[in-house]
């Protein structure tokens, strides 16, 4: 990268091309932690639940040889690892961060230890085919933004698509709006009748299967192949991305696409030779996060029931003892 | 103790230790479950892991050289926490205090011999606190989480870590700094050993802390905060000054962890020099309830867990992972069960 | 993998042990800087572990291995110093970060040997082994050259960290002597396992202009072949033969032969015929280095290069051509190809 080649259009299209594909996961990790945290829970094992769907994912995809099945096996078992986050959190009320980081430590080992017991060898286990680019018609013609918006593969497209279904999940229906009012104010979603802890389990489910898809998308879409400790860091930064695109699904997509912009610049800064080193300009995407994170929160806050247990639900009176009893002396609210 | 109370504190003491023994039970069961599916007889993996861990002297030094550095990141999310902030950033605090002790003693600075150490430990200590420092103005002045800079954080001080390793401090082969001077090594308290005089920092920074919080009146302010925000600016009392002093003491506290693994341990900074030591801490806090002293007995524990099944991985040949898959097991069942969580 | 004999490495001191370093039953330790089976750089260690095994069987010594993988530097030094508490011949850490831990654990066992990767010294009982692989990597610049179609090759690389960096700059080099004025990139990406990271490096090498695309990472590489395969451009593979991974793109392996090296080492560790005190820092002078090519790609080699390729190797192996191992990314650059045959 010369400071000429800033004035060429070939430099651009690539960046954007490359944009839009490092965001992809963080798009899909960014929006299922945007349900999580607006319901109230902050999940940081989103990286680990991303390894488990990674490996999970390669592997189904690896013995079908079908891809779109292993993003279903991966989606599946990020749910079930939302739902056992969600068991801790919020019905066991652990702590979220404590549990988040253990989680972490937790999947990252199994995702490890099950790819070790499978294969000897890596060399035993080839690249998957690569999933083709499908170039839309008409729109992939489109002059500057035909190239990087529509030459790309499917599952970028389903991106796309998610993003205005999380948009109507989370600001438009029903679902949403008690999910949000569980993460500002449990109390009243409970006095109006509704079940703030099925609403927040929902919530750790979706949160889980997105962060499957997420890895999945890694391993399965991007990569071809499952490596030990290739999420490298990319849950830490769905939960920045979540936060400065202010939890609305539009903000969240458009933080990953400024991050993967970044992170798609720095590289092309190193081979360009910049007066920063290489090895230095690989924290630019970091110090850039902060930088927005700031800026960001003039405008938007957590909710403000984020990592608060919420200890009383709504249960008939005989069933709120039987519940009671059944719990450890300590849980008692 | 009124006569009244007394009964109830019976029984929740009971309560307490049958829910305590029910634990180790089902956490035992657990890990048994896990190590039976890969073949191995859990009760000889017990057996390992408790000599390991307390079967020598080398064993107990082992858990102590892990204890020292978790110690103090536990106390450094301790102190933030007690004024309601959440320090996810004692790793890279770590990372920068170990980036001050080797900057000083590796870069020949003209010190007297005997005043490289002390140089070393502020040294630490104020790069700790001023990395720490950032979040906390990002957060007290923005309101931009600190949750999500100190993680963020974390990934550049190892970037410049990284940086540094392999460009200006590089030692020629190794991916290490250069080494520091003699006169700043730390002296070990067992010889043979790797336990060093860190350690005894540790302890005096755990009962130190555990003395500010409780009977001054900095402690009482950060309790006032941590208890009831509205209620601390109510009473006047300069809520944003205490939490930035804390949020920059905590770094600093990690500040020193960092100080200890290069001046006790590997006499320069290696690549990888923190295996997640900024974490644990935070488990290591919470598990401890907030409690300085206790931070160091639950360090301590986690510690011999950590050595005592990474000699049973050795002894027995079980891959490494599984040993990351009985601990994180183990913490988040005490976490389901909420056995030592802080009740408010 | 050619591996056939003994080579100059441990020519003269073969013969030379001692019958009292002579033991039945042997045990070895593996620390590698990742999991044993990932196809690269630990894995590599490890099956030359294996072969030093085997080969201690045939003379009647029954060598087990027991290995612990993917510690931090300071789990490494504990797990050292337990393997040689618990009587262990060799202890073998395979990961230059491990370095302090070896000298360490070293001086307080002075009974235990103890080999370390790419490390400055050999004292005592620790030895130290590196693969000097700028020389092999200059070769596979040169090839990469010979086969760009577009003028430009990149490589990709984990840390800037000495023999990383030699070996993306060796490729640099012989890329140049290859093709003068040939446009040459380097990245760094700061991780040894990033494949997604890796596939945007070398995607952004090829926007750049550049076909081949040389992977001085460790599995992070399964991006490189990934990003090549989309483009139709090639890649260049390091450590361990991996073109059954990505038949259609990974033209060529650069060949370190750690498993040579590695059985070397134990071997003479197990026989007490290691020379005290010296580095045993090994490039294609003793035989350590080799391309192992793609059998589906290497008729795509035109005959005249793979002649010259052949010249290559003999002229580094001999002395005639001298690779520098240059430590700071880029000097490679400025670097005049006319001091390379100096000596």
């Amino acid at each position: 990268m010369t400071w000429a080649s800033l004035l060429e259009i070939t430099f651009w299209i690539p960046l954007l091309s490359a944009s839009i594909r490092v965001a992809t996961p963080l798009i899909f990790a960014g929006l299922g932690e945007s349900v999580c945290e607006r319901a109230g829970i902050l999940n940081v094992g989103v990286e680990g639940m991303m390894a488990l769907g990674a490996i999970a994912g390669f592997l189904a995809a690896f013995w079908t040889g079908n891809p779109w099945i292993g993003f279903g096996v991966a989606i599946a078992v990020g749910a079930l690892a939302g739902l056992l986050f969600g068991f801790l959190t919020v019905i066991r009320g652990a702590d979220q961060i404590v549990t988040g980081v253990v989680f972490n430590i937790f999947a990252l080992g199994l995702a490890s230890f099950v790819y070790a017991r499978l294969f000897v060898s890596a060399h035993s286990v080839a690249q998957l085919p690569s999933i083709p680019v499908y170039r839309v018609p008409t729109l992939s013609t489109l002059p500057f933004v035909g190239k990087p918006f529509f030459a790309q593969t499917p599952i970028v497209y389903c991106a796309y698509a998610l993003v205005p279904v999380f948009w109507f999940l989370l600001e438009r229906s029903p679902w949403g709006l008690s999910a949000r009012a569980a993460g500002e104010n449990p109390e009243a979603v409970d006095s109006a009748g509704l079940d703030v802890w099925r609403i927040r389990l929902q919530a750790t489910a979706i949160g889980g299967a997105m962060a499957g898809l997420a890895g999945a998308t890694l391993s399965i879409a991007q990569v071809g192949a499952y490596v030990d400790g290739m999420v490298a860091g990319r849950g830490f930064i769905a939960l920045a991305i979540v936060v400065f695109g202010a939890w609305r699904p539009w903000g969240v997509a458009l933080a990953a696409l400024l991050f993967g912009a970044v992170d798609a610049l720095q590289l092309r800064m190193q081979i360009g030779g910049s007066i920063v080193p290489g090895p230095l300009l690989v924290g630019l995407p970091y110090l850039l996060t902060i930088v927005v994170v700031t800026l960001a929160a003039a405008r938007a806050g957590y909710p403000a029931a984020i990592n608060k247990p919420y200890a009383r639900r709504r249960l008939s009176r005989s069933r709120r003892v039987a519940t009671a009893n059944a719990l450890p002396a300590g849980t008692r609210s | 103790m009124t006569a009244v109370a007394a009964p109830k504190l019976a029984a929740a003491m009971r309560s307490q230790a049958v829910l305590g023994l029910g634990l180790v039970v089902i956490s035992l069961t657990a890990a048994g479950l896990v190590l039976l599916a890969t073949g191995v007889n859990p009760l000889r993996a017990y057996v390992e892991i408790l000599r390991s861990a307390f079967g020598s002297v080398d064993a107990l030094s082992e858990d102590l050289v892990y204890a020292t550095p978790v110690i103090l990141t536990a106390l450094s999310v301790i102190l933030a926490f007690r004024c309601g902030l959440w320090n996810i950033g004692a790793d890279g605090q770590l990372y920068l205090g170990a980036i001050a002790a080797v900057g000083l003693g590796f870069n020949h600075v003209d010190l007297p011999g005997p005043l490289l150490l002390p140089a070393m430990i502020v040294g630490a200590f104020v790069a700790g606190a001023a990395w720490a420092a950032i979040p906390a103005l990002l957060r007290l002045r923005f309101g931009a989480s600190e949750v999500i800079v100190t993680l963020m954080m974390n990934f550049l001080a190892v970037t410049l870590a990284t940086y540094l390793i392999g460009g200006p401090w590089a030692s020629g082969i190794t991916p290490a700094t250069g080494p520091i001077a003699p006169a700043g090594f730390l002296p070990s308290l067992v010889p043979g050993t790797r336990v060093n005089a860190n350690l005894l920092v540790a302890l005096a920074a755990a009962a130190g802390l555990a003395f500010v919080m409780k009977r001054t009146v900095f402690g009482y302010r950060v309790r006032t905060i941590g208890a009831n925000i509205h209620a601390a600016r109510f009473a006047g009392m300069n809520v944003d000054r205490v939490r930035f002093l804390s949020f920059a003491g905590a770094g600093g506290l990690a500040g020193l962890a960092g100080f200890g693994e290069v001046a006790g341990i590997y006499h320069d900074l290696p690549n990888g020099l923190s295996p997640g030591y900024g974490y644990t801490g935070i488990v290591v806090a919470l598990l401890a309830r907030l409690d300085p002293l206790w931070a160091v007995v639950v360090a301590f524990a986690l510690g011999a867990l950590n050595v005592g099944s990474g000699g049973m991985q050795r002894a027995l040949g079980v891959p490494v992972s599984l040993v990351s898959i009985i601990e994180a097991l183990l913490i988040l069942l005490i976490l389901g069960t909420r056995l030592m969580e802080r009740r408010t | 993998m050619t591996m056939t004999m003994p080579t100059a490495l441990l020519a003269g001191t073969a013969m030379l042990c001692t019958t009292t370093a002579w033991a039945k039953d042997v045990k070895v330790a593996f620390i590698p800087c990742g999991q044993i089976n990932d196809g690269s750089w630990s894995e590599a260690g490890y099956i030359g572990v294996k072969t030093a095994k085997d080969n201690l069987a045939k003379a009647g010594i029954t060598m087990t291995i027991d290995s612990s993988e993917s510690l931090s530097p300071s789990q490494a030094e504990v797990a050292a110093r337990d393997y040689a508490k618990r009587g262990y011949q060799t202890v073998v850490l395979h990961c230059g970060t491990f370095a302090d831990a070896a000298y360490n654990a070293g001086k307080d066992f002075p009974n235990t040997n103890f080999l370390i990767a790419v490390a400055p010294k050999s004292v005592k009982n620790v030895w130290t082994y590196t693969p000097a692989m700028q020389d092999i990597s200059f070769i596979a610049g040169y090839l990469a050259a010979k086969m760009s179609k577009t003028g430009g090759v990149g490589v990709v690389a984990s840390f800037n960290f000495s023999n990383i960096t030699w070996q993306a700059e060796g490729f640099r080099l012989g890329a140049r002597y290859g093709k003068p004025g040939i446009k040459t990139f380097s990245t760094y990406i700061n991780s040894f396992d990033d494949a997604g990271k890796a596939k945007e490096a070398a995607q952004a090498e090829i926007d750049a202009g550049a076909d081949v695309i040389y992977s001085a990472t460790d599995q992070a590489s399964r991006g490189i072949y990934a990003a090549a395969e989309t483009n139709d451009a090639l890649a260049i593979a390091s450590y361990s033969d991996q073109s059954q991974l990505s038949p259609k793109t990974v033209l060529t392996s650069a060949l370190a032969n750690i498993p040579l090296l590695l059985d070397t080492m134990v071997e003479g560790s197990v026989n007490g015929s290691l020379t005290p005190d010296k580095p045993y820092a090994v490039g294609m002078a003793g035989g350590i280095g080799a391309l192992a090519m793609n059998p589906a790609l290497v008729k795509t080699i035109p005959a005249d290069v793979l002649a010259t390729v052949q010249t290559l190797t003999a002229d580094i192996k001999t002395g005639k051509l001298k690779i520098p191992a240059l430590s700071e990314p880029g000097k490679s650059e400025q670097y005049d190809l006319a001091t390379l045959k100096a000596h």
